[in-house]
């Protein structure tokens, strides 16, 4: 029976005078929150009969503490407080463990800081006498998928369960050492992260692989919900990875009708479990509600090492995408620094990639032709992790053809397209050898890579993130075939509906005049619309970023017609300015 | 916010000779406050008791209300149980008078009734705290080796009980006063008759401001109350006053016409009541009387041992 952090809540309880003369009143009373609150069940211990108890013991867990080690420390309180007039069944222990689950009353989680308890301790404990043993294991479970050390003596039982949920959740690597342990939600948990886990990693392509693997894990055990959730925020990830977003987007449901269920009885959801919904968001163009998660992820989770270089890259992604550079510079670089310190390799070639994209966008192609080689090599020696390096091999691609390298970069495409097995990158290096082509004055090849792709390019166009290529593609195109030429106001449209605002400004100068107009008024009310949100970013990410105006210069450049004379803005518009026909053909793109 | 009135008084011995806590002729001690608001005095006082009021039963020698006939062997001039308790060894009469209980002597009766007002009717509540020698010093009463400085520390100790449900933005005006104290005691000697033998005398408590000590105690208190319960403002204004800054302080009141015209006489009452309240604390069977409130007679009576309130008896 031992218990070694000592924290402290305090909650309002009602309290008669000692003399009628004097009038009840609620006193703050402080209660110490000793942690860990639970331990393993010994093998032949029997719980104590008080309540929560035997349904303790039911899942393998017992307290670490007496009652008393959970009752107010202050001695004068008893003498303010007549214990005997408490419920007949108070157990100090279950108000704290109550507490540290953040159990809700009255739809408001019970917490311990900073400003304390409001309820007083007759509702708290109402609360606390109705709730049934189903939520508090839901609850339970989801603090063991927390790993929280402050409920749950991990020593006693797992000691490498808090690492193993680390290891698997926030850095999505495999687990290797499945163990069993007594505790029902802790062995289920292990199976969980080191069977589900794994299997819909490999296998979940698409929403049914997922669902299947789920079917054939839950129907060798009765899992908790939160286990659920764990899962289907795992296959979201899967499915973006793989770009099946609609597929990603039925999943994401799933998680977030588990997570709302979960916050209707805890305040122990934490913002991670949404953080698949901002990427969603992200992908989806939505770059408003994206930067909104992961901020509140940010808040909450920022320091956390082992979710930080994922959570800065994230960040950086979206700033990048609205034209505000150097704070996305700012993020992908701690992203890059914190996942060398941390040795997570997988974020630190993502991390390097993000940044080698934002050099680009810069103007600098010797730094992101140095990142991207660097994150080259580090795919190259992961044997663990079953990405191709196809997209950085693309991208390398990119950089020698922006350096004027057009047999380097034919290279890399080549090398691209030999390791993009599941053709996930083909948009993107398909991309890659219009602008080639187009670059390289070769209208064979431009005519020979349409007709070939033609059809294809019609598709992603209608893609939320492929059609970004898909209009790359088509200016590529434009100058020497007429079929893409009629189809740039189309194509800029789809851009503009998937929120690539900068990217489509960059085409405005090739569309008929009638079409520029309508669609810059598009542009512009977008990228007002993401400065807009920019201005409500808290406090202490605008310390980070400083000042943060990239949608605002943007608008200014296109209200003056003046994206073409401004270098830096352009070179923002990455990836369109692979097809720079201004610089290629010494000739004006609205001359097409 | 009105103020409120506290009227204390002690019982037992207070005296600390040759270290030793306690006056040697009884092993008991004890002290208890009185505490209302000023509208809850006003009403009390007015209130009729017996063929009276409460006022006038207080302010004035219990031996005044007795049937014809009967005498009490010493007759204080003023409200003092003492002097039933000197009828009562004189009679060899019962010495436990219990409160529910009729007395069928007329002087315990009497006694009885004036308890029963005021646990039951007055409205005025009643903290009393007590217990032997041992008890005092289990609680840690006693190290200063001073009886006027213990005996602040327990008033402000017992007061701490109730300390955080008086009003808090209310004033505490308190009538505890000064005691006798042998030439022999410890704090006696040492401040004036150095060289003194037991005298038989008793002298006023010299030089040592008890209403002084006895207010720091409450403040202590009082920031300690605050400190361990928060949720509101805990009372921290304490007027400590002896009988005649009380008549003072009373006669400069507005709303409670009654005691503002009556102050030195209410003050005398205020006094008696705290004297019968002295005696309403739990005492262990021996050789003193005693009065018994049987559990649940009071909801106004709040009694104890020295040791429940050593956490609340400040060092």
């Amino acid at each position: 029976m031992q218990s070694t952090v000592k924290r402290k809540f305090s909650l309002p309880v009602w309290a008669d005078g000692p003399v009628d003369v004097l009038p009840k009143r609620q006193l703050r009373v402080s209660f110490p929150l000793p942690s860990p609150l639970l331990r393993a069940l010994g093998p032949s211990e029997q719980p104590d009969n008080n309540l929560w108890s035997d349904w303790l013991s039911e899942w393998g867990w017992a307290w670490t503490v007496s009652p008393d080690g959970c009752a107010p420390a202050i001695p004068l309180v008893n003498l303010w407080l007549d214990r005997s007039a408490w419920p007949r069944d108070f157990d100090a222990r279950v108000l704290a463990l109550a507490v540290a689950l953040k159990l809700r009353v009255d739809g408001k989680p019970l917490s311990a800081a900073p400003d304390d308890i409001a309820f007083d301790l007759g509702r708290v404990w109402r609360t606390v006498s109705a709730l049934s043993q189903e939520v508090l294991g839901e609850i339970l479970a989801l603090a063991l998928l927390r790993a929280d050390f402050t409920i749950f003596n991990f020593d006693s039982v797992a000691p490498s369960w808090p690492a193993d949920v680390g290891l698997v959740i926030a850095e999505r690597r495999n687990l290797r050492d499945v163990r069993e342990p007594v505790p029902i939600w802790l062995n289920s948990g292990y199976a969980l992260l080191g069977e589900a886990f794994s299997m819909v990693r490999s296998m979940g392509a698409t929403l049914e692989d997922c669902q299947e693997v789920w079917d054939t894990f839950a129907s060798e055990r009765e899992l908790p919900l939160a286990f659920k959730m764990a899962f289907w925020w795992e296959a979201t990830y899967c499915l973006t990875e793989r770009h099946a977003y609609d597929a990603a987007e039925k999943a994401q449901d799933k998680v977030g009708a588990l997570a709302q269920t979960l916050e209707g009885l805890t305040g122990l959801v934490d913002q991670m479990w949404h953080h698949q919904q901002g990427r969603l968001y992200y992908y989806a163009g939505n770059h408003e509600l994206a930067l909104a998660e992961f901020i509140r992820e940010y808040q909450t989770h920022g320091e956390d090492l082992k979710v930080a270089a994922m959570l800065n890259r994230e960040i950086s992604n979206v700033l990048s995408d609205i034209a505000c550079l150097d704070a996305a510079k700012q993020f992908a670089e701690k992203s890059v620094a914190v996942a060398k310190t941390q040795g997570q390799r997988t974020e630190l070639y993502k991390s390097l990639g993000r940044l080698a994209e934002i050099d680009i966008k810069l103007g600098d192609l010797a730094g992101a032709e140095q990142l991207l080689t660097e994150s080259l090599s580090i795919q190259e020696k992961l044997a663990e992790d079953n990405r191709s390096p196809a997209q950085t091999l693309t991208y390398l691609g990119h950089v020698a053809i922006l350096n004027g390298e057009l047999d380097k970069a034919a290279e890399w495409y080549d090398r691209a397209g030999a390791k993009d097995a599941d053709r996930s990158s083909l948009p993107y290096i398909t991309m890659g050898r219009f602008a080639l082509a187009a670059a390289a004055g070769n209208v064979v090849e431009l005519n020979q890579l349409w007709n070939a792709h033609r059809e294809r390019i019609e598709t992603w166009a209608t893609h939320q993130t492929q059609v970004l290529p898909a209009a790359a593609c088509m200016l590529a195109a434009a100058k020497h075939i007429a079929l893409a030429k009629e189809r740039l106001p189309g194509i800029v449209r789809a851009l503009i509906e998937n929120r690539y605002a900068i990217e489509a400004a960059y085409v405005l100068s090739a569309l008929p005049e009638d079409d520029q107009s309508r669609m810059a008024g598009d542009i512009v009310a977008m990228l007002n619309r993401w400065q807009k949100t920019l201005g409500s970013l808290p406090p202490e990410i605008r310390e980070i970023t400083g000042s943060l105006n990239g949608p605002t210069k943007m608008v200014e450049t296109i209200r003056q017609s003046a994206l073409r004379g401004n270098a830096q803005m352009l070179a923002a518009c990455y990836p369109m300015t692979l097809t720079d026909l201004d610089r290629r053909y010494g000739g004006a793109v609205a001359a097409i | 916010m009105e103020p409120w009135i506290a009227v204390g008084d002690e019982t037992g011995g207070w005296d600390i000779v040759d270290g030793s806590f306690g006056n040697g002729l009884f092993d008991f001690t004890g002290l208890a406050w009185v505490l209302g608001s000023i509208s809850t005095w006003e009403r009390a006082i007015q209130m009729p008791l017996g063929g009276s009021t409460a006022m006038a039963a207080f302010s004035r020698p219990f031996a005044t209300r007795l049937p014809e006939g009967v005498q009490l062997p010493n007759n204080s001039a003023k409200y003092h149980i003492k002097d039933v308790w000197g009828y009562c060894r004189r009679k060899a009469l019962s010495l436990k008078v219990t409160l529910d209980v009729p007395q069928e002597d007329p002087v315990l009766e009497l006694l009885r009734g004036d308890a029963e007002w005021l646990l039951r009717k007055s409205g005025l509540g009643v903290l009393a705290v007590g217990g032997s020698a041992a008890d005092a010093k289990a609680a840690g009463l006693g190290l200063s080796g001073d009886g006027l400085r213990e005996r602040a520390r327990a008033f402000a100790g017992l007061m701490t009980v109730a300390m955080p449900f008086l009003p808090g933005d209310a004033s505490l005006n308190l009538l505890a006063e000064g005691r006798t104290e042998p030439a022999i005691a410890d704090a006696v000697k040492a401040n004036r008759f150095a060289d003194r033998s037991d005298d038989g005398m008793r002298y006023m408590e010299p030089y040592r401001d008890f209403l002084g000590r006895l207010t720091e105690d409450l403040k202590r208190a009082s920031e300690q109350c605050h400190a361990s319960v928060s949720g509101g403002s805990v009372v921290d204004k304490f007027y400590c006053k002896g009988g005649g800054g009380m008549v003072q302080f009373i006669s400069g009141l507005r709303g409670i016409p009654f005691l503002q015209s009556h102050a030195a006489e209410s003050v005398a009452a205020m006094k008696g009541i705290a004297d019968l309240a002295a005696t309403l604390i739990p005492q262990p069977e021996g050789d003193g009387c005693r009065m018994v409130v049987p559990p649940s007679f009071s909801t106004n009576h709040w009694a104890g041992n020295f040791r429940e309130l050593r956490h609340a008896i400040h060092g």
